[in-house]
């Protein structure tokens, strides 16, 4: 583990952090996408889709926790699951259409890699504030390291576990560009432990369906 | 879209179709002018409030006089009247001023009193601009508004509802002419307060926060008197030597010197003084002061005073004698009632937030209005929002009517609070479903700040600390008043 900085930057859409990848190349959000991020776009877009009958349809598949309230059972709900693929492309094109990409698995896993061989950012918190991170996002990014901390020992060791790359929600990943095949990728935390059996899976005609347990992670190009 | 006022006929709505005003009755062609800076400023609403023969119109006619010569006082400041009304009655209230006939200029008593509108621009200070809608009132109002507002299914007068809308009353006083008055009839400053009072309440407009400014005009009347003439009230030292010293009394006057360029800081400093010395004056002096301002106190009304002497004296008016008009201290109400109108920096974006559905209760109680009044009664100037749009649907201190919200949007805050100055003010209003992530604020620099309307009795299961199910307009805006009085130093 070596001990360089992670450069963190701040997105412009919803001022949540993104970290800068090692080339440079990406900029990948902290953790995965927020109800709060999403709600950024509902509150922007003039898609008639997305109205609150939409919202509600999908609150009711995966319920929204509410930061001042969340705990060691609820954070997952803090996150957003179960859009489309379809729709995690009109999300995520949002944040710009040539910006905005769906991580292969590859890159997903070499983003993985990577931040297993960087220590946590310490003070997490403190350096958000530094780089005029959202305060609703570093509230919410403290309660989530409460809530997933539990023991003392559980403190994140390494930057993957700080973005919740491992014991956090299953990422939306692009299986085979060809035939669009997805994927959900990454082990879940036990509060999701049902669904911990595999680290990967193919997810059917994601396109159209929802698959409730899985979330995604803004991929952006730099 | 964003609304105002009708000058003449005060109905807010768009004037997005023309210039044409769509009230009932009303259809008067409102200057262009008017709309395009009332869409950025809200107009200064000023009433003339007092007894016939006081000295109202001889004020006003000195005070435009020397709006006309602004720039000598203060660089590049300049005037505009916006119709032909303004500049027909000013020219009439002058002329009569100069031939020392008041007659000519005396109001008369009209159910729909046509208000002077007059822009000021670069004052006090360069690149700020001022709009006045003034409502010079007939003596006769003050006898006859409590009996009119009482009258059952008719809609109050013109003048009875411009009463209600100016932040700040001018209540214009003759001290002497007051202590005769009071000889013959009885009749004392208390009077004024309790016909306003009176006024207001038929009209379910509560007075609290009000700024009333007295002002004593005359002045000349009350200095120092020779030997040999009358007893009677003799002006307090300073303040007599604060109307002598007006550098500004003979501004525009033939062969006068250039006064010194106005230091307005410096002049509303000056203000205070006098307010405060008045007061005392007033409680110690004045028949019936000391019930009237207990009285203005205890309704939390805000009293300033300031006095005046519009014409120098009897013997200076009319330039048929060869002298010129000295005009006293006729710029302290303007100067007054801008700096009454100026909001709290601490209010500086402040958000009214409303329901997403038309069809809920809110809309149909008229509180979206209600809240954007009992807001700017306090120089509150919000700018509205629906929840779930990130778009103004008004804009800052526009009136929240013609209302039709985004039926598809979702009942989110977030993104609108997100992007507000730190210190904003927000104000949300709720039907059956509270907003979606209210709860995200809880326990937040925001629970100080974020005031939560509701209809519906789930409003008070918001985690967040200022939460009120509302019945009626009536209640928006004693919560209002609390809420800013906490948050507003």
């Amino acid at each position: 583990m070596t001990s360089q900085t992670v450069p963190l930057v701040v997105d412009e859409r919803s001022g949540f952090p993104l970290l800068v990848s090692p080339e440079g190349a990406y900029q990948v959000g902290l953790l995965p996408l927020t109800w709060i991020q999403l709600e950024y776009f509902l509150s922007h877009t003039s898609d008639r889709r997305f109205d609150a009958l939409w919202y509600q349809d999908l609150l009711a598949r995966s319920a929204r926790a509410s930061v001042a309230t969340v705990n060691a059972t609820t954070w997952a709900q803090l996150f957003v699951r179960g859009l489309t693929l379809h729709e995690t492309r009109l999300v995520g094109g949002w944040w710009g259409r040539e910006r905005w990409l769906l991580p292969t698995e590859p890159m997903w896993q070499a983003i993985r890699s990577w931040a297993h061989s960087l220590p946590a950012i310490p003070a997490l918190g403190e350096a958000l504030r530094r780089v005029g991170a959202n305060p609703r996002a570093i509230r919410l990014i403290e309660a989530v390291e409460a809530s997933t901390r539990g023991k003392q020992t559980e403190v994140p060791s390494t930057l993957a576990e700080q973005m919740l790359l491992d014991n956090g929600v299953r990422e939306l990943v692009l299986l085979n560009e060809a035939s669009g095949a997805v994927g959900g990728i990454g082990l879940p935390h036990r509060s999701l432990a049902s669904l911990a059996s595999k680290p990967l899976i193919l997810l059917s005609d994601g396109n159209l369906t929802r698959h409730t347990e899985v979330g995604f992670r803004l991929f952006l190009k730099a | 879209m964003s609304n105002l006022e009708c000058p003449y006929c005060l109905t807010p709505q768009t004037f997005h179709r023309g210039d044409k005003c769509e009230a009932e009755g009303c259809g008067k062609k409102v200057p262009r002018q008017y709309i395009e800076l009332a869409r950025t400023k809200p107009p200064i609403w000023i009433v003339t409030y007092g007894p016939s023969q006081h000295g109202k119109s001889t004020l006003l006619g000195s005070g435009t006089f020397l709006m006309e010569r602004l720039g000598i006082i203060v660089p590049r400041a300049f005037h505009t009247y916006l119709d032909e009304f303004t500049s027909d009655r000013i020219a009439e209230i002058q002329k009569g001023q100069h031939k020392g006939q008041g007659n000519i200029g005396a109001t008369l008593l009209h159910d729909t009193p046509e208000p002077l509108i007059i822009v000021l621009k670069n004052f006090p200070k360069p690149k700020e601009t001022q709009l006045f809608v003034i409502f010079d009132l007939a003596g006769e109002v003050v006898d006859k508004i409590v009996n009119r507002v009482s009258e059952d299914g008719s809609r109050a007068p013109v003048y009875a509802r411009a009463v209600t809308k100016a932040k700040t009353v001018w209540f214009i006083v003759s001290l002497n002419d007051l202590q005769k008055d009071m000889i013959a009839t009885g009749t004392s400053i208390n009077r004024l307060f309790f016909t306003y009072t009176q006024a207001m309440e038929h009209l379910n407009v509560p007075i609290r926060d009000r700024d009333i400014l007295v002002t004593y005009t005359k002045a000349d009347e009350l200095m120092s008197k020779g030997a040999g003439e009358e007893e009677g009230l003799t002006m307090p030292p300073l303040i007599e030597e604060y109307l002598r010293d007006d550098p500004y009394s003979e501004t525009g006057n033939r062969k006068a010197d250039r006064p010194p360029a106005l230091d307005v800081d410096d002049y509303i400093t000056q203000l205070e003084r006098v307010s405060e010395e008045l007061r005392f004056f007033t409680q110690d002096e004045v028949t019936g002061g000391s019930a009237f301002v207990a009285m203005a106190e205890d309704s939390e009304v805000n009293l300033y005073f300031t006095i005046n002497s519009a014409q120098g004296g009897p013997s200076e008016a009319g330039g048929a004698m060869g002298t010129e008009i000295r005009r006293f201290r006729v710029l302290d109400p303007i100067l007054w009632t801008i700096t009454l109108s100026q909001g709290s920096s601490a209010a500086a974006g402040t958000a009214l937030i409303l329901p997403t559905h038309g069809s809920g209760k809110s809309y149909s109680m008229g509180l979206p209005l209600a809240l954007h009044d009992a807001l700017r009664l306090y120089n509150v100037h919000a700018t509205t929002y629906f929840a779930g749009e990130v778009r103004e649907a008004f804009g800052m201190g526009m009136a929240p009517v013609e209302i039709v919200p985004p039926e598809r949007r979702l009942a989110l805050i977030g993104p609108i609070l997100d992007r507000l100055p730190r210190e904003s003010i927000v104000v949300v209003l709720s039907d059956e479903a509270l907003p979606l992530d209210i709860d995200d604020f809880a326990d937040t620099a925001w629970d100080e700040r974020l005031l939560l309307f509701g209809t519906d009795i789930r409003v008070m299961n918001a985690r967040i600390r200022w939460k009120y199910q509302v019945q009626s307009t009536r209640e928006v805006e004693q919560i209002t008043r609390d809420f800013l009085r906490q948050v507003i130093p």
